[in-house]
């Protein structure tokens, strides 16, 4: 199995991405979440500091890793790393943040070259705590900040999500396969 | 016609350099697309000589596989993908994304160099080897020949007949009035008058609907009795009625599919190119059949309805009932004939026999993982 069978997680603290992970992987999530500190603390006691990994096993011995990036900007040295090669970057965004236009504007340029190549689907959580900005809006958003890079899917799946209900992490996932090929699973 | 016999009929054998799975399969889609070019993609195991080649050369072994492949084969064209083409001025670039406007046209000037070179940007040109050969296409409805601009071929799926399809009219009947009562945001009761049963309140201010039938009852009662549903602006559920609630949003995206029942909008012509604004918010709308693949092909290009029953292989009903739901949210954008690839152009390069089948035993990769993900 190749190496850059990997789908990258990425988002800001708290956004989900390791509920996310945990919903769709076949082993218990190896997880580096430590207690946080500085601003970290004031959205979640721990947060991960490395990465999250899981597996999702095809049954023929080939598998496809899982990664989750830490949330907090400072160890985005470790990205380049995550997503050297891969199937698709999930962008997970907290709708309860301050201000999610300058997360998403951070994250899809911190990946700018990797979503060149591959394509990305965005995820809104906490929608049922702050129901603004909506999928519309994070649609016009996406219009304005990604005007300087170029995507391989301009017009991106945006979803809302709870990462912890497995059917939306199974949408999100779907969602990017079908980005990548429309033609999978077409009828016999 | 399977992966082994169409390649054996393919003109144009075309090799890849490090290119991945996902990469592989994206190239294969276009090569699929565009059967008139007859291309054909060879597996990994293939033997054949490639009448050209496509390199990836921002993958980690696309630069050296690219200059290997160039010593060994000098004769054979190679197309080198990359998103900074300023880097390889000594390669024939195509800038990523890649796409079926710009693909073939480079494909083209790569084995016939005599033909006219395609558009290219104002800033850029293709220069001989040693400067930049960066190409830069930009397709537009002049530039696609006459020729090429054919009816749709016959298709082959048995459950599609273009001359089949029924319509309805989302402008007439019940519909209408639901959509004039939001635009005025007059809050309004849908009633049966057989029975007076009130069956949903719309409240446009609010963006909320509330609902006394389910939605498999709400397509038992368009199928049947659309003619006896009125508007009442003073109708009020009984107390004894079971109340679901949900947006206005889910609400058009529901009704609108149930009545078009596999039934194509007459605001949606057949042969006219349409493309998704943005995708629907599906994790919160009512389930629809092949709703994610229809979202993710109408995200990515323009394409007529009945391109899209071709190359996808869906069934009419459902890609019908999609658009019906994605109209109501003004999720289509029907301008786009001039944007980029043309129905025409490439239905005539399509046909049925075309699309592959889903061999379970062949399938990739990414197969794999949809059947995985979708069994979870």
């Amino acid at each position: 199995m190749r190496e850059d069978n990997k789908i990258v997680f990425t988002g800001p603290v708290g956004a989900g991405k390791t509920s996310a992970i945990s919903a769709i992987s076949d082993v218990p999530i190896i997880s580096t979440d430590a207690k946080a500190s500085d601003m970290t603390i004031n959205r979640k006691g721990h947060t991960t500091v490395a990465m999250d990994y899981g597996i999702l096993n095809l049954g023929d011995k080939s598998k496809v890793h899982l990664y989750g990036t830490p949330g907090q900007e400072r160890f985005d040295f470790m990205w380049d790393i995550l997503t050297t090669g891969g199937l698709g970057l999930i962008l997970m965004l907290d709708n309860t943040r301050p201000n999610p236009k300058k997360d998403m504007h951070f994250f899809l340029h911190a990946f700018k070259d990797y979503i060149a190549d591959v394509p990305v689907v965005l995820g809104i959580s906490k929608t049922d705590i702050n129901s603004h900005p909506d999928t519309s809006e994070y649609a016009k958003m996406l219009s304005e900040v990604s005007q300087d890079i170029t995507m391989l899917n301009p017009i991106p799946p945006i979803f809302e999500v709870d990462g912890r209900r497995k059917e939306d992490v199974k949408n999100l996932v779907m969602a990017l396969l079908f980005s990548i090929d429309p033609g999978l699973g077409m009828i016999p | 016609m399977n992966d082994k016999e169409k390649l054996a009929g393919a003109a144009i054998l075309v090799g890849g350099i490090g290119l991945d799975a996902r990469k592989e399969a994206v190239f294969r889609m276009a090569f699929r697309m565009n059967r008139k070019a007859n291309y054909g993609f060879l597996e990994a195991g293939d033997t054949q000589a490639p009448n050209l080649a496509i390199a990836d050369l921002d993958s980690p072994d696309g630069l050296a596989g690219a200059e290997k492949f160039r010593q060994e084969h000098p004769d054979i064209p190679l197309l080198a993908t990359t998103i900074v083409p300023e880097n390889f001025t000594n390669f024939v670039t195509l800038a990523k994304p890649i796409r079926m406007e710009t693909l073939f046209p480079a494909l083209d000037h790569l084995l016939h160099p005599s033909q006219p070179a395609p558009i290219l940007s104002s800033q850029q040109t293709i220069e001989q080897a040693g400067k930049t050969n960066h190409l830069e296409h930009r397709a537009t409805q002049e530039n696609i020949p006459a020729s090429k601009q054919m009816p749709i071929p016959p298709i082959a799926n048995p459950s599609w007949d273009p001359d089949k399809i029924e319509y309805f009219d989302p402008e007439q009947g019940l519909l209408a009035l639901v959509n004039r009562a939001i635009r005025d945001h007059i809050p309004v009761g849908i009633v049966d008058r057989r029975d007076g049963k009130l069956l949903w309140r719309i409240f446009p201010e609010q963006e909320k609907v509330e609902a006394s039938v389910s939605m498999e009852e709400a397509q038992s009662i368009f199928r049947h009795g659309e003619s006896d549903l009125i508007l009442r602006a003073d109708a009020s559920f009984a107390a004894t009625d079971n109340l679901y609630s949900m947006t206005l949003t889910e609400y058009l995206w529901q009704i609108h599919a149930i009545a078009a029942d596999g039934r194509l909008s007459k605001k949606i012509p057949l042969n006219h190119p349409i493309k998704l604004r943005r995708w629907p918010n599906l994790t919160r709308l009512h389930p629809l059949p092949e709703a994610l693949r229809l979202a993710a092909f109408l995200a990515r290009s323009p394409a007529s309805p009945a391109l899209t029953i071709r190359m996808l292989r869906v069934q009419s009903q459902a890609l019908f009932n999609f658009l019906a739901a994605a109209d109501a949210l003004e999720l289509l954008d029907y301008s786009s004939a001039g944007t980029g690839i043309l129905p025409e152009h490439i239905a005539s390069a399509v046909t049925a026999v075309d699309v592959p089948k889903a061999n379970p035993t062949k399938r990739g990769l990414l197969g794999r993982l949809l059947s995985k993900i979708a069994g979870l």
